[in-house]
């Protein structure tokens, strides 16, 4: 069977490009980082292994326009097309659908994503769409699907499987709201890198120091904690589950041995801790990966990894540590059901640098109670960490409501919400209520984007060179350069992207 | 800060980290992340205690090249640790004391299911544990219709068990399992990731619908 799994290029009027893929937020950007969808690429490995013609359709790495995406795919012929998506692009996403449907009547159209998982009828409603997917294990899924679809010559009557909502051809809709929650990621296919033409993704990432960098098949799928208020990996029908280390080990010694890898991250919602982080360092360090020039790096928690896994991570060469501070003030951060205290974030990156891993902290604005105190208080703790030098690097975004989470469920049911476009859900501008001026938090990310340009700040970073590590040479010359070009677009997207109608089709 | 009131070994690697509850509300079934001060690390614990007890129980097995659990046995009376929650949605939102819960653990995942009996004691429920070994039973008198499956230390005919046993795995014994398959009865799942997928199948394969079933996953 001919399948695509596609993500069309979404542009805006500005020629600014937005990425969907995976739990990560759609931000309109000009430089665009290239990210590969973990799970659906496993999906399309899957697929092939089981004999389908798969094509791996990713319009914005792939650097096409539109109208050439989607002439090729409408060429491609395919007897079932996958999307993902999420709320900011719905409306597109639906659109994109349709015309799609228009000249390929009798394609199956099949929608994964956590907005349309939370709400199925909505996009098969709005839409040609004809499956929606209610499981975020979009492999395992698809397999069972394809399966099906295979045995019953493409007919949508009467699916037997669990997990997906779908149009009968009388227009009824089924929703069996059924699925497994939890699948066993070990049965899950290692990532086939050509298939996915992983190179699109290797260069355009500020993540990577080193290029080209690729994305992990992830360890952990979702997060082994998963309580945050604001995260899609959160909810009762969102589990985890975590893949066993020589797997993952495996992987890591083919893509440098045979792709020549300069730097893999793993974005799993959080990576390994504890002895398995350890085991897996020892694994790393055991294969003499360690010495072979490429850098380490994954997400993890505040309190997650004590001294003797830091160094033993140091030692196998991790670099990059992504981790979601999120707020300098502890009332918003039980709020946000985070789990520590600011008191404890201070320790665990001490322990971080000490060992001369990079702390990348994410951290968010506007959150709907956020008094003007408590900005302050996220402004001051983000501006000591990186004088410092606790932290590498940042990114600072506005608390978006999305997909449906819980914070996303609080702002509707409190009435908070101000407006109802999902199209204004792009992160570009607040769209909730707040106890303070919009503008109070605009001014508070462009003043946590200008540590990058502090003499404290440089002058920390040049002090980092007495560690004579390779990694802070790199770091001060080719990284902050790229991370010079990525704040000033973060500070150009508040500034002027906001006021910009986007360029639906 | 909470003060510890006692260590109380469970027998085996198990161990009961007893502190002051000072008010602390939580729903039975949720977990607490739990720290030492001074050391920066934190781990989540399900809570063992009744809503009536004036302490808090957590469960908690000592890992061998554990991070945290080894440091937490070795507490004294009256020392501090932090606790931050309480987490998690792994617990009874419609009470309906009409309906049969058969509530399925490996390991300290036994324990949301034993602050869930305690606190609704004329609850109609069945308890599977899967252990590793005999030292690793839970003895706690209030726990009735429990049922244990002991994968390690199979022959151990020196220990006396009160409870229903049998050997192997949970996962091996389905055939046991199968009669209390029914539509009507409500599934949980607590403990390792592959048990929990595989009791899911199962339950699957018998036809019982996701909607009856809800897991919580222990690492």
């Amino acid at each position: 069977m001919k399948i695509a799994i596609s993500f069309p290029p979404i542009i805006n009027s500005l020629g600014q490009k937005a990425m969907v893929s995976q739990n990560r937020n759609v931000q309109y950007f000009s430089v665009p980082t290239y990210l590969l969808g973990i799970i659906h690429a496993q999906a399309a490995t899957s697929l092939k292994e089981m004999g389908h013609d798969v094509l791996w359709d990713d319009g914005n790495a792939k650097l096409k326009s539109y109208d050439v995406w989607f002439h090729e795919l409408v060429e491609f012929k395919p007897k079932v097309i996958l999307f993902e998506s999420t709320t900011p692009v719905m409306k597109f996403i639906w659109n994109t659908v349709d015309q799609l449907k228009n000249k390929l009547p009798e394609t199956i159209m099949i929608m994964s994503g956590y907005h349309s998982m939370k709400m199925p009828e909505e996009t098969l409603k709005n839409s040609k769409t004809d499956v929606v997917l209610l499981s975020n294990h979009v492999d395992f899924l698809m397999k069972k699907l394809i399966l099906e679809l295979d045995l019953k010559n493409n007919n949508l009557e009467n699916l037997e499987i669990d997990g997906v909502a779908y149009v009968k051809k009388n227009k009824e809709i089924i929703n069996n709201k059924s699925f497994k929650k939890v699948e066993n990621i070990n049965n899950s296919s290692i990532i086939d890198r050509d298939l996915v033409e992983w190179k699109n993704y290797a260069y355009e990432n500020g993540n990577f120091l080193q290029v080209p960098g690729t994305y992990a098949t992830s360890v952990i799928r979702d997060c082994t904690f998963g309580k945050c208020t604001f995260c899609r990996y959160n909810g009762p029908e969102i589990s985890f589950s975590i893949m066993q280390i020589k797997k993952s080990v495996d992987e890591y010694e083919n893509l440098i041995n045979n792709y020549h890898v300069k730097e893999i991250f793993d974005d799993s919602g959080v990576w390994y801790r504890g002895s398995d982080a350890r085991n897996f360092a020892k694994e790393i360090i055991s294969r003499g990966l360690h010495k072979k020039n490429c850098y380490f790096g994954f997400n993890t928690r505040f309190e997650y990894l004590d001294e003797e896994t830091i160094k033993l991570l140091s030692e196998a060469n991790f670099r990059f540590v992504l981790i979601g501070l999120e707020s300098g003030n502890d009332i918003t951060l039980e709020k946000l059901k985070k789990g520590y205290t600011r008191e404890t974030v201070k320790e665990t990156l001490r322990l971080l640098t000490k060992y001369n891993l990079h702390p990348h902290l994410t951290i968010m604005v506007g959150y709907y109670w956020e008094t003007k105190e408590m900005l302050n208080d996220t402004v001051s703790f983000v501006k000591y960490l990186m004088f410092s030098g606790l932290a590498r690097t940042l990114q600072v975004t506005l608390c978006t409501p999305l997909d449906y989470t819980p914070y996303h469920q609080e702002c509707i049911d409190k009435k908070l919400m101000l407006t109802e476009d999902y199209n204004d859900h792009d992160m570009s501008k607040l769209i909730v209520k707040t106890p303070i001026n919009h503008e109070e938090y605009y001014r508070a990310i462009k003043e946590m984007y200008s540590i990058a340009f502090h003499p404290k700040f440089i002058l920390r970073q040049i002090k980092f060179l007495l560690n004579f590590k390779k990694r802070d040479w790199q770091f001060l010359i080719t990284y902050s350069f790229r991370a010079i070009r990525r704040v000033r677009q973060h500070i150009f997207n508040l500034t002027n992207a906001s006021k910009l109608k986007k360029n639906e089709t | 800060m909470y003060k510890v009131i006692d260590i109380i070994s469970n027998g085996g690697g198990n161990f009961i980290l007893r502190v002051e509850r000072n008010n602390l509300s939580f729903i039975p079934g949720q977990f607490f992340s739990l720290g030492i001060p001074g050391i920066p690390i934190n781990r989540e614990y399900s809570v063992t205690s009744s809503l009536n007890d004036i302490h808090l129980d957590f469960l908690i097995r000592e890992v061998e090249d554990g991070t945290l659990s080894s440091k937490l046995r070795k507490l004294k009376k009256n020392d501090e640790i932090k606790i931050l929650g309480p987490f998690g949605e792994f617990y009874l939102k419609k009470m309906d004391f009409k309906k049969k819960y058969i509530f399925i653990a490996s390991g300290t995942g036994i324990a949301p299911f034993i602050s869930i009996i305690k606190s609704n004691q004329n609850l109609d429920y069945e308890l599977f544990h899967g252990v590793r070994n005999f030292e690793d039973i839970y003895h706690d008198r209030i726990i009735k219709n429990y049922t244990v499956f002991i994968s390690r230390n199979k022959r151990d005919i020196s220990k006396k068990i009160t409870h229903k046993h049998f050997n192997g795995r949970i996962t091996e014994n389905f055939d046991f399992l199968q009669k209390y398959i029914k539509q009507e009865y409500l599934y949980f799942i607590c403990g390792n990731s592959s048990m929990v997928s595989d009791m899911y199948d199962f339950l699957e394969k018998n036809k019982i619908t996701s909607n009856k079933i809800f897991t919580e996953l222990f690492f």
